[in-house]
């Protein structure tokens, strides 16, 4: 990535929260979210079921039913335009050529009773005017570059002659097929096998630099982070815990959370150590309905202070890190660790 | 509570309920309830107009029927048999249809083929030409106009239950189950019928309704309840003659109609979010 | 067959789906393995390749077509029902999803307690309940819970309350069919915890059937690898995962995303070809690490 100080952000989040309303009251889904995404970076957010990262996502399109939605507070800024405030028009022009979005089951994306040639040529004749002819030579133009094999005769199929990970690069196809400055992926690869995941993988990250694209890519799995990611944020229950560039992360964390997920995972770099426990965080997320006051991953948290219990921390710079690394957090982590260590 | 909050957590299956209630306790104690005998005819009273005062033969705030019958009366009664008739053919088709339908969900194979079948059948014929052959016949008593509304109700049950324990039967509780070693007898009772009551409910009211206007339908045609037996739908049928000169003769056993299964239908759904664990 | 004789042992087992087309492979080709006592075998594969199939005909959920599945010296496949029941004792399965495998309208206590009732097991209420107070203990729930109905736990303690359920009779063998699949990342490592814990204890057996090779890595002793319905490769955890032979086997292992973004960055993967053959035979590469060797061309 370039330096990124002196750019204009393409996309900035202001104090984003968003409830929905239920039956027991409101679930707080997102709650007071800030951060700028730089054209052309690869941002990861990286969280659990609850933690929000898929809700924000969906805000940013304006794709949330309104209600049960209800975005409470906030701003998003997206290439010079205000989301929050556009008209029905603006986000329907802006989710076909100004951010394209692939999901996780691409299955229930597409349309089974169209061939997927109509479903991508009806993007490219609605968002880019072209006419019939024009799209359809775009059309196979795509599903080739997604490597969909044979892509003239094969985009006269249904979707479900597809296998999932020939789909998922359809919608990928259908994502791009307007030139967004955005792509945003949330877990899209999560139903897929493990090396078609790679490869779909694989296959963003030189559509990303081909389209000069920013990404963001919402995972619950550290490794994709690790392969893809410019920069990383935590989510917890509907905040950032944690945000930073990627080895920073993974090599520095700073977040007790951050921290436990790395050390929950099974280490595979030591092929004759199986069999140990794992470093298992205890404890469950939190009621969306009635957060605590203080940090919601206190309860959960073994270095969690008094204060921590109190009064919710605010996101940021980490001390003695690079700049750039944010962490919500009244402990310092690399203190109690190298405390724990020593004892 | 306050008043307005009282009314706000009012349920349309809460007035449902009351007003099933309150038919159904005058059934109940139609002797005690009706002003007069609803078989007592009187000429004098030929076709009177609804009124609240009091005549030489009686009150009659419904009016009376073309041979002088007090028509609130003749309701009050006329709502057991409705009733009675109704409840005895829902619970009947239902216990039929769930089995059927169980069992061929469950059993697959063969004996599934067999039982849809037979199910197809049935549903493609006619119910009305079904319920008029079988009383031509059988003959029409209240017993075998049960079991000729049972026959007409069973099948939407089996449909629907089929095609329910054909998805739960997939579900990994029940494997679970299966592995466990639990009998089919364990399975079907324990774990798919209490999953299953939800749309069971769901249509056995719808059916609770459609039997009642089935059973008018019935008796509107002349095989249904038989004279002097009151029924709404029977009331129905001999006030269509006079609509124009006494619409209270066919309006107010249609009311009662409407009102019941609207009745039933909002508690059906009532009892469907009951049912629900969840809440 | 190294030892003596293993707990459970599968041969030549073939599984086709009656709504299959009769032209394609069978789902479960000729599949042999076994299974020591107190061990984790992990069955890993990608969709498709057969691995839950297999466990659900170990479980005689869906029975095999042919083959033969001997467990605690006793041919299963072929048992009357009666013998079944015995069987059924035993040998428990865990499922992926904790939202479908427990009865929504059922409290889990009895829930938990309900293989206990079928085998007439502690036919006293009151000593039934004890027991599964224990079993909700052992997993890490709050007995006092028992009463409740499913909506209201979370996925991982769903997924303790199938275990605690799995492990009322005491088996010897557990199949669990991507027990951690359906949870947080939080949640996983609590569950291969718990999971580990009760085989030290209760020295059960595991067949872990998971599509997650860092976790089978972690918690397996010997791994089988299936592709499209066959056993490519069939070794203990150290040497196919530091030795992989069949190419498949290493697509599956440099596919794998590593939490390190400094390795990741520097990995070459080789996800080669497509699609391989898994004709030709299983033959015994190094002692104990068997590979299908590749048809020749």
């Amino acid at each position: 990535m370039t330096d990124t100080s002196t750019q204009t952000p393409l996309l900035q989040i202001r104090d984003l929260s968003v409830r929905f309303r239920t039956d027991r009251g409101h679930v707080h889904a997102v709650n007071g979210v800030s951060y700028d995404l730089m054209p052309n970076e690869t941002l990861c957010i990286v969280g659990e079921s609850g933690s929000g990262k898929s809700v924000h996502a969906l805000s940013i399109l304006r794709l949330l039913p309104e209600p049960p939605a209800e975005i409470t507070s906030g701003r998003i800024h997206f290439d010079g335009r205000e989301l929050l405030t556009a008209s029905r028009q603006t986000m329907f022009d802006l989710r076909g050529n100004g951010i394209g979005m692939v999901f996780q089951n691409p299955m229930s994306s597409l349309n089974p009773v169209l061939t997927i040639g109509r479903q991508i040529t009806e993007v490219l004749r609605r968002h880019m005017k072209m006419d019939g002819r024009a799209a359809h030579v775009r059309a196979v133009e795509l599903l080739d570059r997604v490597r969909i094999p044979d892509a003239a005769s094969r985009i006269h199929s249904y979707p479900h002659e597809f296998s999932g990970g020939q789909r998922q690069r359809i919608m990928i196809a259908i994502a791009i097929a307007c030139n967004p400055r955005l792509l945003i992926a949330d877990e899209a690869t999560t139903a897929l096998d493990v090396t078609t995941q790679a490869e779909i993988i694989q296959l963003v990250r030189e559509l990303k630099d081909e389209k000069s694209m920013a990404v963001i890519w919402i995972t619950h799995d550290l490794g994709v982070v690790a392969g893809i990611a410019d920069t990383v944020q935590v989510m917890y229950a509907g905040a950032i815990v944690e945000r930073g560039p990627v080895d920073a992360i993974f090599n520095d964390p700073r977040s007790a959370y951050t921290f436990g997920l790395l050390n929950s995972l099974p280490d595979v770099s030591d092929v004759h150590g199986a069999r140990t426990r794992l470093r298992q965080i205890d404890g469950m997320p939190p009621d969306l309905h009635a957060l605590p006051a203080g940090d919601p991953f206190a309860p959960r948290n073994p270095y969690a202070t008094e204060r921590c219990f109190l009064e919710r921390p605010p996101l940021r710079q980490a001390e003695d890190a690079e700049p750039g690394h944010l962490v919500a957090a009244w402990y310092d982590l690399r203190k109690v660790t190298r405390r724990e260590a020593v004892g | 509570m306050s008043v307005a909050a009282f009314f706000k957590n009012i349920q349309g299956g809460h007035v449902g309920l009351f007003v099933l209630t309150i038919v159904v306790l005058l059934a109940i104690f139609a002797p005690l309830v009706s002003p007069d005998n609803p078989v007592r005819s009187d000429l004098r009273g030929r076709l009177a107009e609804p009124t609240l005062s009091l005549t030489e033969m009686g009150s009659a705030p419904l009016g009376r029927d073309q041979l002088g019958r007090d028509i609130l009366s003749r309701m009050i009664y006329g709502s057991r048999a409705t009733l009675l008739v109704a409840l005895c053919a829902v619970v009947v088709g239902g216990i039929v249809g769930v089995t059927i339908g169980m069992i061929s969900g469950f059993s697959g194979g063969i004996l599934d083929r067999i039982l849809m079948r037979i199910t197809d059948i049935q549903l493609a014929f006619p119910l009305m030409l079904l319920a008029l052959l079988m009383v031509a016949a059988m003959g029409a008593n209240f017993f075998n106009l049960i079991v000729i509304l049972a026959l007409t109700s069973w099948t939407r049950y089996a449909r629907i239950v089929r095609g329910e324990v054909l998805q739960l039967r997939e579900r990994e509780f029940v494997l679970s189950a299966v592995a466990a070693g639990a009998s089919a007898w364990r399975i079907c009772v324990r774990h798919i019928l209490p999953n299953i009551m939800a749309p069971i409910i769901v249509v056995a009211t719808l059916e609770l309704g459609r039997v009642i206007v089935m059973e008018s339908a019935l008796s509107f045609l002349g095989v249904g309840m038989q004279p002097p037996t009151p029924s709404w739908g029977r009331m129905l049928a001999e006030g269509r003659s006079y609509v124009s000169r006494a619409w209270w003769l066919a309006a107010f056993p249609g009311l009662g109609i409407m009102l019941v299964v609207l009745s039933i239908n909002l508690i059906g759904d009532w009892l469907r979010d009951v049912f629900d664990p969840k809440r | 067959m190294p030892g003596p004789s293993p707990l459970l042992d599968v041969r030549n087992l073939v599984k086709r789906y009656e709504s299959a087309p009769r032209e394609a492979p069978p789902a479960v080709d000729d599949v042999s393995f076994h299974v020591n006592a107190g061990e984790t075998l992990g069955l890993v594969g990608e969709s498709g390749s057969g691995k839950s199939t297999i466990g659900r005909a170990i479980c005689m959920l869906s029975p095999p077509n042919s083959g033969s599945i001997v467990f605690e010296g006793r041919e299963i496949s072929r048992s009357s029902q009666n013998e079944l029941q015995k069987v059924r004792q035993r040998m428990q399965i865990v499922f992926q999803d904790p939202f479908s495998a427990l009865n929504p309208r059922m409290r889990v206590g009895e829930f938990v307690a309900e293989p206990l009732v079928i085998h007439g097991r502690y036919r006293n209420r009151s000593e039934r309940r004890d027991v599964v107070a224990e079993q909700f203990r052992l997993v890490g729930l709050d007995p006092d819970a028992m009463g409740r109905y499913p909506h209201q736990f979370s996925g991982g303690q769903r997924q303790r309350i199938c275990i605690a359920r799995a492990l009322i009779l005491g088996p010897s063998m557990i199949v669990a069919d991507e027990p951690i699949a359906a949870l947080d990342v939080s949640i996983q490592a609590q569950i291969v915890n718990l999971l580990a814990d009760l085989q030290e204890r209760t020295k059960v057996s595991y067949i872990f059937i998971s599509h997650d090779l860092r976790m089978v890595q972690h918690i397996c002793h010997r791994v089988a690898v299936l592709y499209r319905g066959r056993i490519v490769e069939l070794a203990n955890v150290v040497d196919l995962y530091s030795n992989p032979l069949h190419p498949y086997t290493q697509r599956l292992l440099s596919a794998v995303p590593i939490p390190d973004p400094a390795r990741e960055r520097a990995r070459q993967r080789s996800l080669g070809p497509l699609s391989f053959g898994n004709e030709g035979s299983l033959i015994e590469a190094r002692e104990g690490h068997f590979v299908r060797l590749p048809s020749l061309p």
